[in-house]
């Protein structure tokens, strides 16, 4: 009868979690708190087709309020991927990111990008809602275990992209590296002037041949 | 439905008892086990307990302005989240057989300073000493087992909400996989009375909340009580895979 397929055990963990991440970095951002104020009753609806969650978040005055289920109807939904979203937050030009992506808007765009601004600059502390949660020291265990995660995936990363990039450009010679591409721009480039040259002095002959 | 065929007993865990003993019994062990309630709870449950009220509150729809009614609602988790949410406008009633769960109930929500829409009524759940249609949303939240007679009580609740509103009973039932059953009696039955012991010294009343939980109705049973009660659109939700399911009902 359970209307989601993960349980709503561990979605109701996974948004308190975050629900109290967020306060807790809010509590420290007077500024975020104030442009926060402004959505205060607006309900956000964000449903991630890919993989298939659905969530709605509804400012407060003080605070942001995450929900599984909501009874109403929302003023702002998105729907789109996981990794649509993802480029919606970090962006730097919401609007733009919201005209040329793929995710699908209806209702207010306006409340979205003051939500965007204000999410994009919160800066998560996992460890305190993490040991309210679970106590002091499973909280610190696993903020750190989250960090050193984080840390790791951004390092793995980095690794996977340079080494894939090394891979297609040096071992299997698929790709030109960038220095070599940037002699081959340089190389057509001057080619290009010479044939302009080769053709004015063509043009040139040409006429010198027909006064003659 | 629930109740065992001889018209005048009643179960208490496995016990058989006759049923006019059964409320007098139930509140022997809350009287027992009332001051260490929240931390007995939180130790069951590692916690978890705190979700499955929160997703409750979800389904709830509770909006500013509404009245509430927190049947069996102990010491308060849900009444304390309801005030926020009721706002100044709304009342939330919390209610409990129980005076000594009501007590540190009322103690602890005073305690975080929530008294201005908060209002405290012992009261027995198969006789809501209410008006009729008073009420927005009513939950109970691991109250329903420990009713004598839960027919009544549903009857009694679905007399008492406005229509629209909606009752959410929130209970221990049925797991959905056999291994988590094999699991989860493993639990009840040597380490939570073994707990009960520990922290409460008092192991029999944790033995009675792991019998009183098998006793209680299953997920559909449940629901189809509360339609012969007189709901509509009656579903359930199972959590953490059935161990605990919230079920929902509309007064039509």
């Amino acid at each position: 009868m359970s209307h989601s397929p993960i349980d709503p055990t561990l979605h109701t963990a996974a948004l308190a979690g975050l629900e109290m991440a967020i306060n807790g970095a809010l509590r420290w951002d007077p500024g975020s708190r104030q442009k926060l104020q402004q959505l205060a009753g607006h309900v956000f609806h964000f449903q991630c087709q890919s993989p298939h969650l659905s969530l709605y978040l509804l400012p407060t005055r003080e605070q942001l309020r995450l929900c599984a289920v909501f009874e109403g109807s929302a003023d702002t939904t998105l729907t789109g991927s996981a990794s649509d979203f993802a480029m919606l937050a970090r962006a730097s030009d919401p609007a733009n990111a919201l005209i040329n992506g793929e995710l699908q808007l209806q209702g207010d765009s306006g409340a979205l990008i003051t939500l965007q601004s204000i999410v994009k600059q919160l800066d998560l502390d996992w460890e305190a809602p993490l040991a309210n949660l679970f106590g002091d020291v499973i909280g610190h265990s696993l903020g750190r275990g989250i960090r050193r995660g984080l840390s790791f995936g951004r390092r793995a990363m980095t690794g996977a992209t340079s080494a894939l990039s090394e891979f297609l450009q040096q071992e299997s010679e698929l790709l030109a590296s960038p220095a070599q591409l940037a002699l081959f721009y340089s190389e057509v480039s001057q080619l290009s002037m010479r044939a302009d040259r080769l053709e004015a002095r063509i043009d040139k002959l040409a006429r010198s041949k027909k006064q003659q | 439905m629930s109740e065992p065929s001889e018209s005048n007993s009643t179960h208490f865990g496995y016990k058989t008892v006759d049923s006019n003993a059964k409320e007098e019994l139930v509140a022997g062990v809350f009287h027992s086990v009332a001051a260490k309630y929240d931390l007995m709870n939180d130790l069951m449950s590692a916690g978890v307990h705190r979700l499955w009220k929160r997703f409750t509150l979800e389904l709830s729809g509770v909006r500013e302005g509404h009245t509430v009614l927190d049947l069996a609602g102990g010491t308060g988790d849900l009444a304390a989240k309801f005030s926020g949410l009721v706002g100044t406008e709304g009342t939330v009633v919390l209610a409990d057989i129980n005076d000594s769960m009501l007590r540190v109930g009322r103690d602890k929500l005073t305690d975080l300073g929530l008294v201005h829409n908060i209002r405290y009524t012992q009261a027995n759940a198969e006789h809501l000493p209410f008006p009729d249609h008073c009420f927005d949303c009513i939950t109970i939240a691991f109250g329903l087992r420990n009713v004598t007679d839960k027919d009544a009580a549903l009857r009694s609740m679905q007399r008492v909400l406005k229509p629209g509103g909606r009752l959410l009973v929130l209970e221990f039932s049925k797991p959905s996989s056999k291994l988590l059953a094999r699991l989860y009696d493993a639990y009840s039955f040597s380490l939570l009375p073994a707990m009960g012991k520990l922290i409460a010294n008092d192991s029999d009343s944790y033995q009675y909340l792991a019998e009183s939980i098998r006793k209680h109705p299953d997920q559909d049973t449940l629901k189809d009580m509360m339609v012969e009660a007189g709901f509509a659109r009656c579903e359930y939700y199972n959590m953490t895979g059935g161990i605990v399911a919230v079920h929902r009902g509309i007064k039509p």
